[in-house]
């Protein structure tokens, strides 16, 4: 009994014997065939392009944020003695003009207008100014926000001290329009040799890429042409100075645009060493 | 009988606009006013660098900082700045007969006081002298050259008496 093959392994030799009597199953057999379910119910694939999706991978502000007039630049000291270049943006009746709603139009903004504008406005116009009770307005802004706790009531007038001086902010601005600028002043190539044989050549690219392999300009090459004039975000500008009453707001360095450009100001949406999702969660 | 046709048109109503921020002054003035006010209330350093009575190229000043340091140097240029606070003073000296030039942010809460120590009786020409570095009008060691014309002018006056 002890050499038959059945007994290696086991503890008891007595296979074929007692009460338990070896019941051979094949487990991997009963799996329910996949013919034998006629369908089943799945989650409705999430739609990436769509405003819902959209909207929650925004990191969006929980405020909207100011407009402004770019003054000038001037010459600013701390308590310390600590020289700073400085920019001036005028807050000039800033003032809410509508709201855009989830229901209405897929997301929460704020609309401002700023700079009152009595001349050669159409009647059009002058009935959404009627319609929020302010005065027309020169240039309008739109702010998007996070969510309705944010959407500040029509008519209410912003004034600079709605920042807090220390606080960073972001201004967004068009840029100076350079006109059509070689690549050197464009992107910042090197240019070539003032001698060694180059002519007439001194500011040129140089080479396009390859030769017969490619046998064209790849995509993207950088080469000369329009420069300035398009949207520019300068980001984490220290507040040096808000005062509400004076419509004067002080932040720290350079922002883009020439001076009376119209420009943005908004809380700060990068911050250094805090990653997005950090923000977020109020960290 | 005549039929009277009555067209009502609806115009928005125009709202009044919010009162002027500063009566209307300029942005840049009123900060200006502002930090001058804050920076120079006595408006001693505005007459310093006035330009018909105030300083000029080639001028010794003397410079105290807050912490009582100071530095001395002929004057080389002012650079005024228009609507802010960023009027500076270029000083040159000869320290252990290296050239060296400082520049002095006219309102910085740092400084203490501006001296004017010597004033020529002739001056070279040109507001801004960048041109009498490293030739025979540069300046010499300036304190010594001061007292050379304190000196001077009290010997003058001993042989008038």
């Amino acid at each position: 009994m002890n050499n038959s093959i059945w007994a290696v392994g086991r503890k008891s030799g007595s296979l074929f014997m007692g009460g338990n009597g070896l019941v051979f199953t094949r487990n991997v057999a009963q799996i329910t065939s996949i013919h034998a379910i006629p369908s089943m119910r799945s989650e409705a694939p999430v739609i990436n392009h769509s405003l819902e999706v959209s909207n929650l991978r925004k990191s969006l502000l929980g405020r909207p944020g100011l407009l402004g007039i770019k003054r000038g630049m001037i010459t600013w000291f701390t308590e310390k003695g600590e020289q700073f270049a400085a920019t001036v943006i005028e807050i000039d009746s800033c003032e809410v003009i509508k709201h855009k709603t989830l229901e209405s139009d897929g997301y929460w903004s704020v609309l401002l207008g700023q700079v009152d504008k009595l001349k050669n406005v159409n009647e059009k116009e002058l009935a959404k100014f009627a319609a929020a009770g302010v005065s027309p307005k020169q240039n309008i802004g739109e702010f998007r926000v996070r969510d309705e706790s944010g959407l500040i009531p029509v008519g209410t007038e912003l004034k600079a001290d709605y920042f807090a001086v220390g606080q960073l902010v972001d201004v967004k601005a068009v840029s100076k329009g350079k006109g059509f600028a070689g690549v050197m002043k464009r992107h910042g190539f090197a240019g070539l040799n003032a001698s060694h044989g180059v002519s007439k050549a001194h500011r040129s690219a140089g080479g396009m890429g390859g030769n017969q392999d490619p046998g064209r300009v790849l995509p993207g090459k950088k080469m000369a042409g329009r420069m300035g004039g398009n949207n520019c975000t300068v980001y984490n500008n220290e507040v040096l100075h808000a005062d509400g009453e004076a419509g004067i707001l002080v932040v720290k360095g350079q922002i883009p645009g020439p001076a009376r450009a119209f420009v943005r100001v908004l809380d700060a949406t990068k911050l250094y060493g805090k990653s997005l999702n950090d923000i977020k969660n109020g960290m | 009988m005549c039929n009277v046709l009555t067209i009502y048109i609806d115009t928005p109503t125009v709202f009044e606009p919010l009162p002027k921020k500063r009566n209307g002054e300029n942005a840049l003035s009123y900060l200006q006013k502002e930090l001058l006010q804050r920076y120079d209330p006595t408006g001693k350093r505005r007459a310093l660098v006035d330009s018909k009575t105030g300083l000029r190229a080639g001028d010794v000043i003397k410079v105290t900082y807050l912490d009582r340091t100071d530095v001395v140097g002929r004057v080389l240029g002012i650079k005024r700045g228009q609507n802010n606070v960023g009027t500076n003073i270029l000083i040159r000296n000869k320290i252990n007969r290296i050239g060296s030039e400082i520049r002095i942010p006219l309102f910085s809460p740092k400084l203490r006081n501006i001296e004017v120590l010597y004033k020529p009786e002739e001056y070279l020409s040109r507001g801004k002298q960048y041109y009498i570095r490293n030739t025979k009008l540069d300046v010499d060691d300036v304190e010594a050259y001061v007292k050379r014309q304190q000196h001077k002018l009290e010997k003058a006056n001993v042989s008038k008496k």
